[in-house]
């Protein structure tokens, strides 16, 4: 159509008479150009957020790149790096999602979010086809956290349990067994962290992660599984004042003041590593990508860490578990490339990179890699955090959706508060008793509002119907 | 500026030139000149106030109109009027007012530091002694590093297991196990006032010094001849000449802490209780997205500034007419 154009422009002003050589000519000059400019939109550039947390940017580079010469050089990719600290790039993101230019395509989104960013991102089962993808293979709590609404939103770019390390050289020395319980491991932390003084005035038994940020609603969450507790219950209601959550932070301030020190109340996952690393703690939970670092040959603790999935607090209710983390991979609605793109996350999420990143320590989500013979002769405590993974528990993101920053700022705000006073209180279980319920109070007030909120919407949207149909301008403000 | 006042004398210039001179209170001729330098100035104004209503007046209202409503960061074209309620909302949350209560705490407490220590390295620097210069320069060296830089700075410096301060105070024999200075709420406070105090004393000197150096020099010269000690030279010839300085400086730093967000940021563990007023209303705008009641704290802090300028300003111009 365009080729008829132009000769009938060309044709009118008397340019092209007789001369047939010169029609071909112009024919295929205009094929050629059409087929450059086709070959150009097919050639595009993709933005892909990546934190850049120990070797993790390194890792994803290395794999774009293989995408790139998989698909002939054709696309270019580049990275967005986002802010160490979640909280950060949460915020980062609503920002970018406030201002409507909205340029980056694929989103790497740490597993609490997918609630609250759920209807902006695309629905990636479009782009599998049958049994193209093992879902049975991924582990329960991560598949769940995959969907929104029925989608398929996101796809886990690595998981992440927390676990605990432990310094297998001191028990031996001390001739302490791993302990099984929480109980087990404050009496064994207690008492090395009291001997170890005599030498060392710097040792501490246990230490976490208790700044008040993500980390210890995680570390929190984690806890009150592990004794039986749970933040929220079947109905949807708040119950982190249960007798069992009570017991499991009446344990965590007995851990801060008796085998702990009291700056884990400003520690992220860093600061404890550095802590434990060179070799002043017996104990540390924390997530998986320490372990490398830890072993590093040129660390002084190298060799003599041992690792146990985080132990039961109440034999009868509890469980030993540990809490799930990890990121994903979504593309966002705004992309105007999300087939391209979700051809990248399906590559970068692939079993094979997976198993890629295993070597480096990054959980896969995939149940079969914990059996393959190659990961667990690199990582051997893979075979400790499949089990933690299977008792996984997730933070309560699905029932706060958009509301869960909220949810979690209240959590580790009031449990930092706790410990902190904690420290100057004689009367444990006082303390434990009016933060936690001042929590819950909190949660359920979260939760009525995001109630009444849902109500408002709803009869909001009958009236924009109303007001549609009877053809007025449903522009209000 | 310079410019508008160097063009306005030549036109001034270029009209006397063949005119009669008019003398003040006199005709109507007078006024119309008046009315049109006038007119002069707000044309050189016009760029500068149009930036600053562009940059500073527009945000500024959006957020005072934001305050008014339920927005959320991520629906900023659907929202509500729902009135005062994000006020009192505020006023009813407790966590406000103890991010209030600590930023008046650093306010009150930070800010005298300041300009104590600020006055004697002034008086210092004031005189004259060899090196003077390079002195000058190295002083303002904590005042040329961006706070963020610092603030991570001293978080290292006064971490509790591998921070310098502890190690130095456990060396030198003052205390004998480390003190958690950015872990606990009180000590993150008091860990704030000392590295803002370190920072902006400074800028404390430079101003004073400024002013010191504008003092007429016959008072020093006859209270030299009268061979009086320096102590009374200081509280009767130097603070009371040097009262309209300190106050502009005091004032100067007092808006400025009130504003305190990334020492604040860094160096606590970032619970409420630590918090300050900006940190409480970044926390609702951006972490909680509720862009209303972020606003409506923003809006708050805000008034707090203006209450204090206002209250400068009209300090000021009792200053000034008594002076007249």
């Amino acid at each position: 159509m365009i080729l008829n154009i132009i000769y009938d422009t060309l044709e009118r002003f008397d340019l092209l008479k007789g001369q047939a050589h010169m029609k071909k000519f112009l024919k295929f000059a205009v094929i050629g150009i059409c087929s450059l400019v086709f070959f150009d939109s097919n050639c595009v550039t993709l933005k892909v957020t990546c934190r850049a947390k120990g070797v993790e940017l390194k890792l994803f580079q290395e794999a774009i790149n293989q995408w790139i010469k998989l698909t002939g050089d054709q696309h270019k990719v580049e990275i967005v790096t986002l802010p160490h600290s979640s909280n950060e790039c949460f915020a980062l993101y609503k920002q970018w999602l406030s201002a409507e230019s909205f340029d980056v395509d694929i989103l790497q989104m740490d597993f609490p979010w997918i609630g609250a960013f759920g209807d902006i991102l695309i629905d990636l089962n479009q782009f599998y086809k049958d049994g193209e993808i093992d879902k049975d293979d991924i582990f329960t709590t991560i598949k769940n956290n995959m969907h929104f609404n029925g989608n398929m939103v996101a796809l886990p770019a690595y998981t992440d349990c927390e676990v605990m390390y432990y310094r297998k050289d001191l028990l031996k020395k001390y001739n302490r067994s791993v302990p099984n319980s929480w109980q087990e491991l404050y009496e064994t932390a207690k008492f090395i962290q009291k001997q170890e003084r005599k030498s060392n005035n710097r040792f501490y038994g246990y230490i976490f992660q208790a700044k008040a940020f993500e980390m210890l609603t995680c570390n929190f969450v984690q806890l009150i599984d592990t004794f039986g507790g749970a933040v929220i219950n079947r109905e949807g209601r708040a119950v982190v004042d249960s007798q069992e959550c009570v017991d499991a932070l009446v344990l965590l301030i007995n851990c801060l003041k008796n085998a702990s020190t009291r700056s884990v109340l400003n520690y992220s996952e860093e600061e404890a590593r550095g802590l434990f690393q060179s070799g002043n703690a017996l104990f540390m939970s924390s997530w998986p990508y320490a372990w490398s670092l830890m072993n590093d040959p040129s660390t002084s603790v190298s060799g003599r860490i041992g690792v146990m999935p985080i132990p039961t607090g109440n034999m009868e209710k509890g469980k030993s578990s540990g809490v799930i983390g990890g990121w994903f991979f979504t593309v966002s609605k705004f992309s105007k490339h999300g087939a391209v793109a979700a051809d990248l996350v399906k590559f970068l999420t692939s079993k094979e990179q997976h198993k890629f990143r295993a070597e480096f320590a990054y959980a896969p989500a995939y149940k079969s890699l914990y059996k393959d013979p190659e990961i667990l002769k690199k990582n051997s405590f893979f075979s400790v955090l499949s089990d933690s993974l299977e008792n996984a528990v997730a933070r309560p993101s699905s029932t706060f959706g958009k509301d869960y920053p909220r949810a979690s700022h209240e959590i580790f705000n009031l449990i930092n508060t706790a410990l902190t006073e904690s420290l100057e209180e004689v009367s444990v279980e006082k303390i434990a008793k009016k933060y936690l319920g001042r929590l819950n109070r909190r949660l359920n007030k979260i939760i009525d509002r995001q109630k009444d909120s849902k109500k408002k919407k709803s009869s909001e949207g009958i009236f924009q119907k109303l007001k549609d149909i009877l053809g007025t301008s449903s522009e209000s403000n | 500026m310079k410019n508008a006042v160097c063009l306005k004398e030549k036109g001034m210039r270029s009209q006397n030139s063949g005119k009669i001179i008019e003398m003040p209170g006199g005709s109507g001729r007078f006024r119309s000149e008046k009315k049109r330098r006038n007119l002069i100035n707000w044309f050189f104004l016009a760029p500068c106030l149009f930036a600053l209503t562009l940059c500073a007046g527009w945000p500024l209202l959006k957020t005072i109109y934001f305050s008014f409503t339920d927005a959320a960061l991520d629906s900023l074209n659907n929202f509500q009027f729902i009135g005062i309620d994000n006020f009192v909302n505020l006023a009813r949350d407790q966590d406000w007012w103890i991010a209030v209560k600590n930023t008046l705490v650093i306010t009150v407490v930070a800010v005298p530091l300041e300009t104590i220590f600020g006055m004697i390295i002034a008086l210092i620097l004031h005189k004259n002694f060899k090196g003077r210069g390079w002195m000058r320069a190295i002083v303002l060296i904590p005042w040329t590093i961006p706070t963020i830089v610092s603030a991570r700075m001293w978080a290292w410096m006064l971490n509790d297991v591998y921070g310098i301060m502890n190690e130095l105070l456990i060396r030198v024999g003052i205390i004998d196990s480390p003190i958690p200075w950015i872990a606990d709420n009180t000590l993150s406070i008091v860990s704030i006032i000392l590295v803002d105090v370190w920072k902006t004393t400074p800028y404390m000197a430079l101003l004073l010094l400024a002013g010191l150096q504008s003092l007429p020099q016959d008072c020093f010269e006859a209270a030299e001849v009268d061979s009086i000690p320096f102590r009374k030279i200081f509280m009767k010839i130097i603070l009371p000449l040097m009262k309209p300085t300190i106050i502009v400086a005091m004032i100067f730093r007092i808006l400025d802490t009130f504003k305190i967000f990334d020492l604040v940021y860094i160096l606590s563990s970032g619970n409420s209780a630590t918090a300050t007023m900006s940190v409480f209303a970044r926390k609702h705008l951006v972490d909680y997205a509720d862009v209303g009641f972020g606003s409506a704290a923003a809006t708050a802090l805000l008034f707090f500034i203006a209450f204090l300028s206002i209250f400068y300003i009209s300090f000021n111009r009792r200053k000034l007419n008594k002076l007249s």
